[in-house]
Formats: C-alpha cells, structure tokens, sequence
C-alpha cells in the first residue's frame, strides 16, 4: 500500500476511534449527572422571518414564513398553552403592557448602556423599566418574571433580585421550574450579560417556538447584567432560595 | 579554471539535505511534542467543560450550518475525542500520518474560521487595528489576542505537516516494541518512493 493510502487509512480509523468515543461518552453524560448534547436539538434558534410592509402600506409575508407572522402567533398556533387552558385567576398579558403603552418608558435600545446588540425581534426594555418591575412600582411587577439566561456561576456571583436562572444547556431542568408562571402567562422579562450576549435572545426563542409563549410576553432587557450592575442597584447573590 | 558554482541549491540537493534532516528524527520528535501536548491540553478543557459551551463556540463562527442541527451538536460531541485521540496518537508515535493528516485539516479549519471572524469583527469597526482584538476562540484556552493566536496556528499547521510527512520512527511506541521484540523496524514506506 502506498504512504497516502496509509495516510488515509490511518485517518479513517483515528476519526471512527474519535466519534465512537464522543457519542459513547456523551450518551452516558445523562446517567453521570452532566449535560448532555441531545444530537436532533436545535440549540441555537434562529430569527422567524419577520412580515415585510411594502410601499402601498400592506402587510406581505416573507416568503419562508409560511403565512404567519412573529407577532400575530398565539399560544394555540404553537402547539403552546393557549388562553383557554389556563388556570382560573391567572394573568394573561396579551401585549406587553404598561411598559410598552407608557409613553414616559419608551421601549428600545437602553439609553444607560453601550455596545451593539444583535438584532432580535423582541420589545426590548430599559433598565429603569426593570428597576420599576423589581421594586414592584410597575403595575404588571407581580405577572412579571425575570429570567437570568447566564451559566450557573455568572448567576451565583450576582443577579437581577428574584430572577429565575435559565441557561439553554440545562433548559428543560430550568424551565421545569418555572412551568407554573409560563402556564399562567405570566409576562417574562430575559436578559443575559449584555451587550453582544445572545443568550436571552436565543432563550426568548426557544420560549416562543419550543414552549408557544406569546412573543408579545416576551420582554427583552438588552442592557442585561452589565447595565444592572453599572448601577447601584440591589443585586442577589448566590443559588435562588 | 573552476567550474562555476550553481548561484543556489537545486531542487534535488535541498531534498536531500530535507531527507537528511527528517532522519535524525528530530523535526518530527518536535513537532510530536508540540502538537500532543496542546491538543491533549485542549481536548481536556473541552471535555471538562459543558458541551453545549462549545457547540455555542463553534456557532459563534457561522461556518457550520445551523439546519439541520445535528452538524453543529455533532461536531460538539465528536471533536474533542478527535482531538485527545490525535493527540495521544502523535506521542506515542502511533498512526502518524493519519493523526498528522486529521490534524492539519482541523488546523486549516480552526485558523481560516478565526481568521474569517477577526475580520469580521474588525469590519465592525471597534478595533483600532486588527491585532487589538481579543477574545475566546473557544478552542479551551480562554480569551487570547487574535494575531497571536493565528501565530500559534500556522506554527501548529507546520508541525502537523512535519507529522504527517515524516519517515523517521524516532521513539514511536511500535518501533521500539518492535525492537523490543529484536525485530527489524520497516520503513514505512518503499524506499525512494516519494513523500505522499
């Protein structure tokens, strides 16, 4: 056999050593506690293409959009808990609310932070917007829940008082959780670090298309932990009690 | 009268001086070293850290497609096996071509995804200069300057090259059991044949 045959012969095997001994180790993570890579998971949600207004005004579908539109879904739509399915007593926010309405809190890019933010396709909200839902002052603070998409240890060392640690690798242990606020509708205000973090965009997602909330509950706080913290504003430490 | 000397050395002479060099054993005992104890180093790290984390580093590049899923969640799984199972092999000298072969491809893939993505986020025009920028390849070794890490790479590839080429079988495992065992150690491959 020639030295490229070989090469490559080699190679193959090498490569099959190296993928049996991911896959086996990575299906026994589970049993051992660990993350674990579900291989038919889509992690990493992409932006639903949005509907498109053209020159004479008119709403147009995007083409991939199959017809419907980011913000016209409805829990029903999605396969997600509709109004009718909720428990007696619940809050059921079917826009975002008095943030969104007030015109003294306009929705959109943080004034207090820098950095540029991916785009997304979510209200965003201002951290004196939080602030008012931490303090309570906001009239909808008690249906709102404020979800930290970091990784344990960022949450740990500090985080948004009350909020609930949602990470997209433990997602389903997390969101367990909280099944009983997204049940009830409740409004869920999610940030990450700020700035260019994508991980509270990829978890609105993951909310919207995985779990049918309603995009119009979803409420993203683009300025995040940087901005909160820049602050002098009350901070929790440690696991959530 | 002396004949007039050849102004540099032809094709042939640097061949041999190459061949030479190569069977000393010491280019490829080098680049042996070098290249199993980092990746050995970052197939750990990666390892012991949450899989998802990397299949989020490898998303970070956009050079794999997001659908359908399972090339990203695959990647993440398998690459680094592939690696610590590279690494192992180019120190203990075993499949060398192969293990040089698989490493120089995931080499040239991690360098021209990084180098794609310095460029783009220099284009965005928050750094000064393209060497200002600084951050996590997600490679296992945590946030590292951009010029020094493409460095680092070529360095890598040139190792890697060295590996997968080389004909000496200087403290490889199966040659010295071989002679262990007070058998004659093979060339690997025909003499005279050309490399590759």
């Amino acid at each position: 056999m020639t030295w490229g045959r070989w090469m490559i012969l080699e190679a193959a095997i090498l490569l099959a050593a190296g993928t049996a001994a991911g896959f086996a180790v990575n299906a026994f993570r589970e049993s051992s506690g660990k993350a674990r890579i579900e291989l038919d998971r889509q992690y990493f949600i992409r932006p639903k293409p949005r509907a498109a207004t053209n020159d004479a005004g008119n709403v147009a579908a995007a083409p991939e959009s199959g017809g419907s539109s980011g913000t016209s879904r409805t829990g029903t739509e999605t396969g997600g808990p509709g109004v009718d399915s909720l428990p007696s007593g619940s809050a059921v926010h079917s826009a975002s609310s008095s943030l969104a309405s007030d015109p003294a809190t306009p929705t959109g890019v943080d004034a207090e932070t820098d950095g540029v933010h991916p785009e997304h396709e979510f209200t965003a909200i201002t951290t004196t917007q939080v602030a008012a839902i931490v303090d309570g002052t906001d009239p909808d603070a008690a249906t709102t829940l404020l979800i930290d998409a970091r990784d344990i240890a960022p949450y740990e060392e500090g985080h948004i008082p009350g909020a609930h640690r949602c990470y997209f690798s433990t997602i389903d242990a997390d969101l367990a959780a909280i099944a009983d606020y997204l049940e009830a509708g409740y409004r869920l205000v999610v940030y990450c670090n700020g700035g260019e973090c994508e991980d509270s965009i990829n978890l609105c997602r993951m909310l919207r298309d995985e779990r049918g909330v309603l995009e119009e509950n979803l409420l993203l706080y683009e300025g995040g932990w940087k901005a909160w913290s820049a602050g002098d504003r009350p901070v929790d430490k440690g696991p959530r009690s | 009268m002396r004949p007039t000397e050849p102004e540099g050395m032809t094709a042939a002479t640097k061949a041999t001086l190459l061949r030479r060099l190569d069977a000393t054993g010491v280019p490829l005992v080098l680049a042996r070293l070098a290249l199993g104890v980092v990746f050995i180093y970052l197939a750990l790290n990666k390892l012991s850290a949450d899989p998802h984390v990397f299949a989020k580093s490898i998303k970070q590049y956009s050079v794999l497609p997001q659908d359908p899923p399972q090339i990203i969640n695959a990647v993440a799984i398998v690459m680094p096996w592939l690696e610590l199972v590279c690494g192992v092999a180019v120190i203990l000298g075993v499949m060398l071509r192969g293990a040089g072969l698989l490493l120089l491809v995931q080499l040239v893939a991690f360098t021209l995804a990084i180098y794609k993505y310095g460029i783009d986020l220099f284009n965005q025009g928050k750094f000064a200069a393209i060497c200002d920028i600084k951050f996590d390849c997600g490679c296992g070794t945590g946030e590292q300057w951009y010029c020094e890490k493409l460095l680092g790479n070529l360095g890598l590839i040139a190792a890697a090259v060295v590996v997968a080429r080389s004909r000496s079988r200087v403290l490889c495992l199966p040659a010295m059991l071989r002679r262990r065992r007070g058998g004659v150690v093979a060339a690997p491959a025909t003499v005279g044949q050309e490399l590759g």
